[in-house]
């Protein structure tokens, strides 16, 4: 089982992601990249942060690379960035994303009005994250 | 000077709104003179996550921050309607029933998962808030 945050737990979210007809569909018309930052937590084993870069197109996820540089992972349109146990809490589906901006638990970097008329998208993302089979680098 | 500002003890749903409000004056620059001229308390309360906004149209700008006391127009629904209203498509400055966006926030309305309270008495105000938040 893949262990979040890693590369291999990304590999297996870009599949999950090309392969869903919902987020296809939500996102058909969606360009450009977004970057999520994992912040470091070390008494949870994230020693530092962890950028991860997506590059999404059309209902599809064209590129993703694990553990970009920060001036790297900045360049991205849209960045999203919250501690690493705020993510637990996304992925595990206990935590609505958009809730979670509204009450400041997760930062939005970039244009809101692009996720704000693309909630549906960003919510498929998140249940994506979610069917990933998943074990938490902290529970290891 | 500023058209939108934010006080320094907005919540994280003011921040967002107001960020929302400035990108769609930035973007529209012809929706600048909906705050301009007009005088009004308006709160936004998103029940589920439990967070009430205050914005005050002050004449000549717009000042997001805590609730205010009296508004003229409170607004009331849970985070994901909050969404949808600014997702709406307007007709007249109301969410247009000829989409179903705009159907669904109407039948929102009518089983009261949205309550705007002054909407009666305040309907410019409302048509401003409107204009100013939709995305769509």
């Amino acid at each position: 089982m893949p262990v979040f945050p890693s590369q291999e737990w990304l590999t297996e979210y870009v599949d999950l992601i090309n392969g869903s007809k919902e987020y296809e569909e939500a996102a058909s018309s969606w360009e450009g990249d977004l970057s999520y930052v994992f912040e470091r937590e070390p008494d949870k084993k994230v020693p530092d942060d962890v950028w991860v870069w997506i590059d999404l197109w059309h209902g599809k996820c064209r590129d993703a690379k694990f553990g970009v540089a920060q001036e790297e992972g900045e360049k991205a349109r849209f960045i999203i960035r919250a501690p690493y146990s705020r993510w637990k809490e996304v992925i595990r589906k206990e935590l609505d994303p958009i809730k979670g901006m509204m009450q400041g638990k997760l930062k939005l970097k970039g244009d809101l009005p692009t996720i704000v008329r693309y909630v549906k998208a960003a919510n498929e993302l998140v249940n994506i994250a979610g069917s990933v089979p998943t074990k938490f680098v902290d529970e290891s | 000077m500023e058209l939108v500002v934010t006080t320094p003890d907005t919540p994280p749903l003011g921040q967002m709104i107001a960020d929302l409000v400035r990108s769609n004056i930035e973007s529209d620059p012809r929706r600048a003179h909906l705050v301009h001229g007009v005088a009004g308390r308006i709160n936004i309360n998103a029940t589920d996550v439990e967070s009430e906004i205050g914005l005050l149209f002050t004449g000549t700008g717009l000042r997001v921050g805590p609730a205010l006391p009296a508004p003229d127009l409170e607004v009331v629904c849970d985070s994901g309607t909050l969404m949808e209203l600014a997702n709406v498509r307007l007709r007249l400055g109301r969410p247009d029933p000829m989409t179903p966006e705009g159907r669904a926030i109407l039948t929102k309305m009518m089983h009261k998962q949205l309550v705007v309270h002054g909407m009666m008495t305040h309907p410019k105000l409302l048509t401003r808030l409107q204009k100013l938040f939709t995305v769509a």
